[in-house]
């Protein structure tokens, strides 16, 4: 009974479905007056379409392939470094920073001997960034005719690196005021040397890197990067300050204004110290604390001046 | 149109190669042409989809926009002008969502315009028939919509609704069946309100 009672049913919501249906398809017959501007519509849309097609085709396509192939070279002939040397050399005149002798950043956050740094920096930086010519007092250390401070600040202030002070100066500080510290205080000025000089010695002390030789790279485009070497190798790793010192001073007579000028002048100052020529070791450290170099070294050099000037003071 | 023959049926495609490669140049004259001769079958399926002129004509717009980049697709397997209404279906999406929303506006307004005939009660009944076929169509699912749109009004067979949304004659078979359930069910309710 229920399923004939529901047959009807079925029958009548079948006929009203398909009587709707039969509603949309003559209410809806697809003729509509804006045909033409719906072509005209499509046609605009596609010719904007082909105009961003051919663009991308004839102008960015081949601009992107000039530019992949030339950098392809550049790469394969070596040039690309030089084009990054020019761009970098471009964005910092633009931002009108002073000159520093290293300009890696990398070099800033080393704490230890900025050696290291010097190694593993851009070797061919624009000559502008490097210091003036090396005052003549600190060759006249070698020639036992002590510089005086003032021919140190005579140095023009467009060579005063800018560099953030190594937080090795901190530990500098502590070093030498161990050093200082009551116990074994060395009665005479000679005695005195050697604990400075282990001061020295532990403040400039490179990281395993630093005793790496030059990169390649660097040495190439760097003729003076050999000298350089040598005097770090001999300083560093043959302990021998002597030779170290002789070193660094031929670095320094080869490249007075060398990209690793400061940093050989330093580590000269070092050298001399574990000699214990300590007058001249001061007048050297004394452009760096002076501000010379700018904040290059200062706190490190200004620590190591005044525990020298303590330890000549101390009976 | 001597360079293509364009559709001779449904089941044949005579669409000739050197018009396809025409419209993937997005060639002006070609795309008129098979503008010219499929509008109305495209804008027909539209608005019987959509429900709605104004969002149909909108969807046959982007069906001939989209066409040079879609007739890659196009094997030569089913008639250019079904190649077309799946392009339609692809695009259906939100057409479909904005003829609802715009039809549910006008239903709580209440301001449909009426028809102008020379028999007013006949068109008005008929007019609501399709509206309320309309409504129970936008709380379909859009595959099912666009499956019983195809087989009820647009009279196709499930081999070609099949090719156009590109599912199984079974699966389109399926969903018919549940879409006329589920209207049924709809438009019932609807007229014992």
């Amino acid at each position: 009974m229920s399923t004939d009672r529901h047959q009807p049913s079925m029958v009548d919501e079948d006929a009203v479905l398909a009587n709707a249906f039969r509603s949309v398809r003559s209410e809806y017959d697809g003729e509509r007056e804006e045909a033409d501007l719906t072509l005209q519509r499509a046609l605009f849309q596609t010719r904007v379409q082909k105009k961003r097609q051919r663009i991308t085709r004839w102008a960015l396509l081949p601009a992107a392939a000039v530019l992949i192939a030339s950098t392809a070279w550049a790469g394969a002939t070596g040039r690309l470094p030089s084009v990054s040397t020019m761009l970098d050399a471009i964005y910092e005149g633009r931002e009108h920073t002073p000159p520093a002798p290293v300009p890696s950043s990398t070099s800033l956050r080393v704490p230890t001997s900025s050696t290291a740094a010097a190694f593993t920096a851009d070797p061919t930086p624009p000559a502008a960034r490097e210091p003036a010519a090396r005052e003549p007092a600190a060759s006249g250390v070698v020639a036992s005719s002590p510089p005086s401070a003032g021919s140190a600040e005579s140095a023009p202030a467009s060579s005063t690196p800018s560099m953030v002070p190594s937080p090795k100066a901190a530990r500098v500080t502590e070093a030498l005021s161990a050093s200082s510290a009551p116990g074994p205080t060395p009665s005479a000025p000679s005695a005195a040397a050697p604990s400075m000089a282990r001061a020295a010695e532990n403040a400039a002390s490179p990281p395993r890197a630093a005793l790496a030789p030059p990169a390649p790279s660097s040495s190439a485009s760097d003729p003076h990067a050999a000298l350089f070497a040598e005097a770090h190798r001999l300083h560093f790793t043959e302990h021998d300050p002597a030779r170290a010192l002789a070193a660094w001073d031929r670095y320094l007579d080869a490249a007075p204004n060398g990209r690793f000028a400061p940093e050989a002048r330093y580590n000269r100052a070092l050298a001399l110290v574990r000699l214990g020529r300590r007058t001249e070791a001061q007048q050297e450290l004394a452009a760096f604390s002076n501000g010379m170099y700018g904040e290059y070294r200062r706190a490190d050099a200004k620590a190591l001046f005044d525990a020298l000037a303590r330890d000549a003071s101390s009976p | 149109m001597a360079e293509s023959e364009m559709i001779v049926g449904d089941e044949v495609d005579d669409t000739s190669h050197a018009l396809v490669v025409r419209l993937k140049e997005r060639d002006v004259a070609a795309i008129t042409a098979v503008y010219r001769e499929h509008h109305v079958a495209v804008r027909r399926f539209a608005q019987r989809l959509v429900g709605d002129v104004e969002a149909a004509e909108d969807l046959v717009q982007d069906v001939f926009v989209a066409l040079p980049s879609a007739i890659g697709r196009f094997r030569g397997d089913c008639a250019l002008r079904t190649f077309l209404v799946s392009i339609a279906v692809n695009h259906a999406k939100n057409h479909v969502r904005a003829a609802a929303r715009r039809r549910a506006a006008l239903s709580r307004l209440a301001s449909e315009p009426e028809p102008m005939s020379p028999d007013p009660h006949h068109d008005l009944e008929r007019r609501a028939l399709g509206d309320r076929l309309m409504t129970a169509l936008d709380s379909l699912p859009l595959d099912q919509r666009v499956a019983v749109v195809l087989s009820e009004i647009e009279d196709r067979t499930s081999t070609e609704i099949a090719t156009i949304v590109g599912a199984p004659e079974g699966t389109v078979r399926t969903r018919i069946f549940h879409a006329k359930r589920k209207l049924r069910e709809l438009m019932t309710k609807g007229g014992e309100r």
